[in-house]
């Protein structure tokens, strides 16, 4: 079996946190909870999460504690590869819209269907990363065959010139 | 009549009664705690930390479906956190408090028994 995608969780709200670990470990992905933005940074420097569901109210417990925008903002800095999901109990597109401009890759609202919205935002990741993985294949490919095309075109003409190939 | 609804942690935890009994009791424990901390803000007139904590609280008060709680949470958070209508916070968070014990109780009488 193929190592399971590493969805790492960032929630500084046990219950929350617990649920959200229990939800995607269940959809069997590898999951790592941390309950603040700090610990999760210390981690990056070693660890290689390809998913992180990123809580934006990271200072309700620690009231000293970094934001999910600045984490957002760090993470992305270190890994740029690195998908965000936003996670917030507010429901505003103004929120929304500014952790999309820092590079997050989607938004969720917590609350009864937050569930089903990760599973879907985490499928299109999926399906984002298949499709980038397809163009890369379709890139090598071209170059392979442009590179094939010029290799004959350049025998072709040595061939005509010193008389191996006669029309 | 119920107070609580525990129809979506049935359906999220799969029936799992183990993971019921973690979750519920979970908000049993952070549900009082943040009751306080809220009277505590708002005596002290802190509305940023209150509306904190009663941001962190209202999707919990969801998944315990606890529904006639739901609009009350609502308006803490948002009267904390647009600074309008706190004179009527006090009633609203006493109502939480009053409503939030009797609903715990059921929860854990429910939790006893899976």
């Amino acid at each position: 079996m193929a190592n399971p995608l590493k969805v790492y969780v960032v929630e500084d709200d046990t219950m929350q946190g617990e649920m959200v670990k229990d939800h995607l470990s269940g959809k069997g992905y590898s999951v790592k909870l941390y309950n603040t933005g700090e610990a999760f940074l210390k981690e990056l420097e070693t660890e290689n999460p390809d998913i992180l569901v990123l809580d934006y109210n990271l200072n309700s417990v620690d009231k000293t504690a970094m934001e999910g925008i600045d984490i957002l903002k760090r993470a992305k800095d270190k890994n740029a590869d690195l998908e965000v999901i936003m996670y917030s109990g507010q429901d505003s597109i103004d929120v929304a819209v500014d952790t999309m401009r820092y590079g997050a890759f989607d938004y969720v609202v917590k609350g009864e269907v937050a569930f089903t919205r990760l599973d879907f935002i985490i499928g299109k990741i999926r399906k984002q990363w298949e499709l980038q993985g397809n163009e890369q294949r379709y890139r090598k490919l071209s170059t392979w065959l442009i590179a094939l095309i010029g290799a004959l075109v350049g025998a072709i003409i040595v061939g005509l010139i010193t008389g191996a190939i006669v029309i | 009549m119920a107070l609580t609804d525990l129809a979506f942690l049935t359906n999220f935890t799969k029936g799992d009664n183990a993971k019921m009994k973690k979750y519920i009791n979970m908000f049993l424990d952070i549900a009082p705690k943040s009751v306080a901390e809220m009277e505590q803000y708002n005596a002290d007139k802190d509305f940023d930390r209150l509306k904190v904590v009663a941001h962190s609280l209202k999707p919990q008060v969801s998944y315990m479906g606890i529904k006639h709680l739901e609009t009350t949470i609502k308006e803490i958070e948002l009267f904390a956190g647009s600074k309008t209508n706190t004179e009527s916070l006090p009633e609203k968070i006493d109502y939480f408090k009053t409503e939030c014990a009797k609903a715990c109780e059921e929860l854990s009488t429910a939790a006893a028994k899976l």
